[in-house]
């Protein structure tokens, strides 16, 4: 049986603390481990700033859809945004070889999601960016 | 909410090369880290000699803290300095790792570690 939340943000960086309590009170209450934690939080920060800077060209308020799913120890994340069409699995992998002076300080939000991710499925629905994110979790 | 805390400690050894230590505690993400940005930037035009950034206190890194991390070490290089990362909680040592640069970003997993490497490293320079 898995456990659902949903809940939604305008695309405003002030937003982003209160949805983060929000997520870390409920994964605590359905006895989450702190991978969890860590990856709800981390997947709406840089998602959600995503959004912010680079979704939209109007100064209006938009909507920001983030639901998650808890149960049989795995976590998944979907993050729904009326943005600019935005596919960021597209983006190439930095190379995280390179020496420190010639990495790009740039791409790092999603390359981390990536990374800590089990899979990332993304679509284009209704004229909504939807980004899911399903990570395993271990005891 | 988001706080994030900078202790800035005083060298150990007086006699040595220039050392600088910040302490975080709380969060680095994108509501913090313009405060560690005003309190980083100034030490790095310092061009300590080392650098070492205490994160035994630090329960949350975003990709915005890294990229402070990286333009640090990257400051720290180019005038041939060092920077060091110690005390790492087990979430913020996966992105460490996730972020590569091992070579450039050296984590230490304590205070005793990073000692006898500075120790090891300042008898190099004196052969």
């Amino acid at each position: 049986m898995a456990t659902h939340l949903t809940l939604h943000v305008n695309n405003a960086a002030s937003e982003i603390p209160g949805a983060t309590a929000v997520v870390t009170r409920w994964l605590a209450e359905h006895h989450a481990p702190p991978a969890a934690d860590y990856f709800a939080c981390l997947a709406i920060e840089e998602l959600v700033t995503n959004c912010i800077k680079y979704g939209y060209d109007d100064a209006r308020d938009h909507r920001i859809g983030i639901e998650l799913k808890y149960g049989q120890a795995e976590l998944t994340i979907t993050v729904t945004d009326d943005g600019h069409p935005f596919n960021p699995l597209d983006r190439p992998e930095p190379d995280v070889n390179l020496p420190v002076e010639d990495r790009p300080i740039g791409g790092l939000g999603i390359h981390l999601l990536r990374k800590m991710a089990n899979r990332i499925d993304y679509a284009w629905v209704n004229g909504h960016n939807r980004l899911t994110l399903h990570k395993k979790l271990g005891p | 909410m988001s706080t994030l805390t900078i202790t800035a400690r005083p060298q150990q050894n007086p006699a040595g090369p220039s050392e600088v230590t910040l302490a975080l505690a709380g969060n680095l993400d994108n509501s913090t880290v313009a405060t560690f940005e005003a309190q980083l930037l100034p030490v790095l035009a310092g061009q300590p000699q080392q650098m070492i950034l205490d994160l035994a206190a630090l329960h949350f890194l975003t990709s915005a803290g890294i990229r402070l991390f990286l333009i640090a070490a990257k400051q720290q290089k180019r005038h041939g300095g060092h920077i060091a990362f110690v005390n790492l909680q087990p979430q913020i040592k996966e992105v460490f790792k996730i972020m590569g640069s091992i070579q450039d970003l050296r984590i230490f997993k304590d205070q005793a570690e990073l000692d006898a490497y500075l120790l090891a490293r300042q008898h190099t320079y004196q052969q």
